[in-house]
């Protein structure tokens, strides 16, 4: 068995307090609680997540200071006390939602969140493996398990909304996506989206109502929140669903109608990668698994701007957060 | 017959004279007795709703009354001339003289049950049904209601009680915790108008840990209620008393912890049900009916102060002194009424007739018991006897 030096300490980029910049500090290496595996991290993308996360604006109250960073790829170095399903030397994509996340040389995470890689993706594609196309992967099993043929997305122009646009056709559903820039337009459009709306056009709500009856578009992914929730909502059909996934408004929802929830059947959930109980588990289904690594090498891959390493990270995400329809940044930790 | 008729979604209602409706198989021609004004009833009215009914229509979803012509068919036999309360979402509805009901959904009313009281047999007592299904569906041991001391919120504090799930009422004064203390005996009351009403909510719900809210006001406060409730909390809106749409739902609440909204509607609810699920839930209705759940009368109005009612209802809504009742039945009538209405009734009696003969086989096959005294009870009514003749013959074999 392969067996790696483990430091004392290493380098990390740490959050003292919401909304500030991360700090670049030497920290000491944690031990491993049972269930727990070590991952030297070769690289961790940037996603709106981390950085709503990093402005405290995340469901997922952390103690800080911490590490942040919720994905990332990396070699697994050290086992903590009774981890069986993988193995020191596995190349993996992971997710951490420990103190020690990926912005950092190393990472803590429990061994039920780590996928293997297969020995031809690369650290690059591999880095985002699991925020982005676990959540698309199981957006489409949600998709047919509710019947629906067809759904509405909201914020559609981002990396996710790209990567599910492609997905979803290629899986024969029809996705009505929602964006609020022209460019955002013509960027889907590129990726080959059939249906473009944009929300801040004067014709919008009635182009959706139509649209949506004509697809019968019965499930609404949503990842920005606020009354714009319940105004689309109140354009599909009967028996609607819509999923709550992100909070780009950073407002509570509102608007849902009781003409909607009372004599149109219209129900309103979450859906969160981090509580997604599913049976289709890509963590613990070798299958899926292995699905899930072809999709990496083509529908579901992502494109990177710009690498930085961990010193110019608050550079990196300065640009980044600038513009979030461009490509995504990478982080390498170990560089 | 007289009664209320509304054309269109958006039309106010009129009373109107048309001819009295003709029934199909498995339809019951009722004389009307009695007819509650429900929230739902209002919201009707106002366009503010959707059912069944297509317009134009006679609106009003429940009542009291007796069958005077059955539409034939197995399950009909022997209905007529009952005394019954009943949910319709017919055409005709409630709100007239005479309206037309399905068999299934319609109980008989034992001698010492008085119409009045029967009146509101269904309405509610059928939504805390549902509810109760709700509950039942999603494993919860206790619910937050709003409003609790409306006549369904009473009645769902009884019927809840009995399965062992805890309702904490959410009411809008001091007087209704009193009502529901002394009418349901239960302390789990707060007053939404208290300043510290979210501190002491949360601390209810820390005890006893309500996993539905069943909110039948919506608004801002429907956020801030879920906000307080335990993990997968569903919110189930069911009326709408003050606004038409919810808010204040935080994003948390749904991705973190996983809570859900949705709606509950009667009509929906009963559309999803089987023949066999409706005999079960007209069960539960008849003991309700049996069972000393009397509900109050705050006030009767014939059917030509229809206006006045609606007023009434309104302005002592939120006094929880009961039910506001509009009375269908006719006092006397001139000569050319009777005349019409027996023609009326006779052109229907044909239509039956001739559904009747071709069941001729069908019922020489029944046993001899079976056959019961189709004589009209209500004579007093002043119908006439000649009236009375022609029903009796017709169903007499």
């Amino acid at each position: 068995m392969e067996q790696f030096v483990i430091p004392k300490t290493f380098k990390a980029a740490q959050l003292v307090e919401y909304g500030k910049d991360f700090q670049i500090v030497e920290i000491e290496t944690p031990q491993l609680q049972e269930g727990q595996v070590l991952i030297k991290v070769e690289a961790a993308p940037v996603n709106p997540s981390d950085l709503l996360l990093k402005a405290g604006q995340y469901p997922a109250e952390k103690v800080l200071p911490a590490v942040l960073g919720l994905e990332g790829s990396g070699i697994v170095v050290q086992l903590g006390p009774n981890v069986q399903n993988v193995k020191v030397g596995t190349k993996v994509a992971f997710t951490a939602n420990s103190n020690y996340g990926s912005y950092g040389q190393y990472c803590v995470t429990f061994s039920q969140q780590v996928i293997p890689l297969d020995d031809d993706i690369s650290f690059e594609m591999g880095a985002s493996s699991i925020v982005n196309p676990v959540t698309v992967m199981l957006m489409l099993v949600e998709t047919q398990e509710l019947g629906a043929k067809a759904i509405v997305h909201t914020a559609a122009g981002s990396a996710l909304g790209r990567m599910l646009v492609r997905y979803f056709q290629d899986s024969g559903i029809d996705v009505i996506n929602v964006v609020r820039r022209q460019e955002q337009v013509e960027l889907l459009q590129k990726e080959g989206a059939k249906y473009v709306l944009n929300q801040t056009s004067e014709t919008f709500l009635k182009d959706l109502n139509a649209l949506a009856t004509q697809l019968n578009a019965t499930v609404f992914f949503d990842a920005i929140g606020g009354s714009l929730t319940g105004q689309i909502l109140s354009q599909l059909p009967n028996k609607s669903t819509a999923l709550v996934y992100g909070l780009l408004s950073g407002q509570p929802i509102s608007d849902v109608t009781a003409n909607d929830l009372l004599f149109k059947s219209k129900i309103v959930k979450g859906f969160w990668l981090a509580t997604s109980v599913h049976k289709y588990n890509p963590f613990a289904d070798l299958n899926v698994s292995k699905k899930l690594n072809e999709l990496l090498k083509t529908t579901l891959k992502t494109e990177y701007s710009n690498q930085y390493p961990l010193e110019q990270i608050n550079q990196g995400i300065q640009i980044y957060s600038q513009n979030q329809t461009q490509k995504k940044i990478l982080i390498r930790p170990n560089q | 017959m007289n009664c209320l008729w509304k054309e269109s979604k958006d039309a106010k209602p009129q009373m109107i004279s048309i001819p009295i409706p003709k029934v199909e198989e498995g339809q019951l021609l009722i004389r009307m007795d009695y007819a509650p004004i429900n929230p739902s009833d209002i919201k009707f009215i106002l366009g503010q709703s959707q059912s069944n009914k297509q317009y134009p229509c006679v609106p009003g979803f429940e009542g009291s009354g007796t069958v005077v012509l059955t539409g034939g068919g197995m399950a009909n036999w022997g209905m007529s001339g009952k005394r019954v309360a009943f949910y319709t979402d017919n055409k005709y509805g409630t709100y007239g003289e005479y309206c037309i009901a399905d068999r299934n959904l319609c109980i008989e009313l034992d001698d010492d049950i008085q119409s009045n009281n029967a009146a509101c047999s269904f309405v509610n007592p059928l939504s805390v049904i549902g509810m109760l299904d709700l509950c039942k569906k999603n494993n919860v041991r206790a619910v937050i209601n709003n409003s609790g001391a409306s006549q369904l919120g009473i009645m769902m504090n009884r019927l809840f009680q009995e399965q062992n799930i805890k309702v904490i009422n959410i009411v809008s004064s001091e007087e209704q915790i009193n009502q529901l203390r002394y009418e349901c005996e239960t302390e789990l009351s707060i007053n939404q108008n208290d300043s510290d009403f979210l501190k002491q909510l949360k601390i209810m719900c820390q005890v006893i840990q309500p996993s539905i809210y069943f909110d039948a006001v919506g608004g801002q406060q429907s956020g801030q209620v879920l906000n307080i409730m335990p993990q997968s909390s569903i919110l189930i809106m069911y009326g709408t008393l003050d606004s038409c749409q919810i808010g204040g739902i935080q994003a948390n609440d749904i991705l973190r912890d996983r809570k859900s909204i949705q709606g509950f509607f009667l009509n929906v609810w009963l559309k999803e049900k089987n023949k066999i699920e409706l005999m079960m839930i007209l069960k539960k209705i008849k003991n309700f009916v049996k069972s000393s759940l009397k509900t109050k009368i705050a006030k009767e109005f014939p059917l030509d102060q229809f206006q006045e009612a609606v007023d009434y209802y309104n302005t002592h809504m939120n006094m929880n002194e009961g039910i506001t009742l509009i009375c269908l039945k006719k006092k006397i009538q001139s000569k050319e009424e009777k005349i019409n209405q027996k023609q009326s009734l006779l052109s229907n009696e044909q239509q039956e007739q001739n559904q009747k003969q071709q069941q001729q086989y069908n019922e020489d096959q029944e046993s001899q018991e079976s056959q019961e005294s189709q004589e009209d009870n209500d004579s007093d009514l002043g119908f006439g006897e000649g009236l009375n003749d022609v029903l009796s013959s017709s169903e007499q074999k």
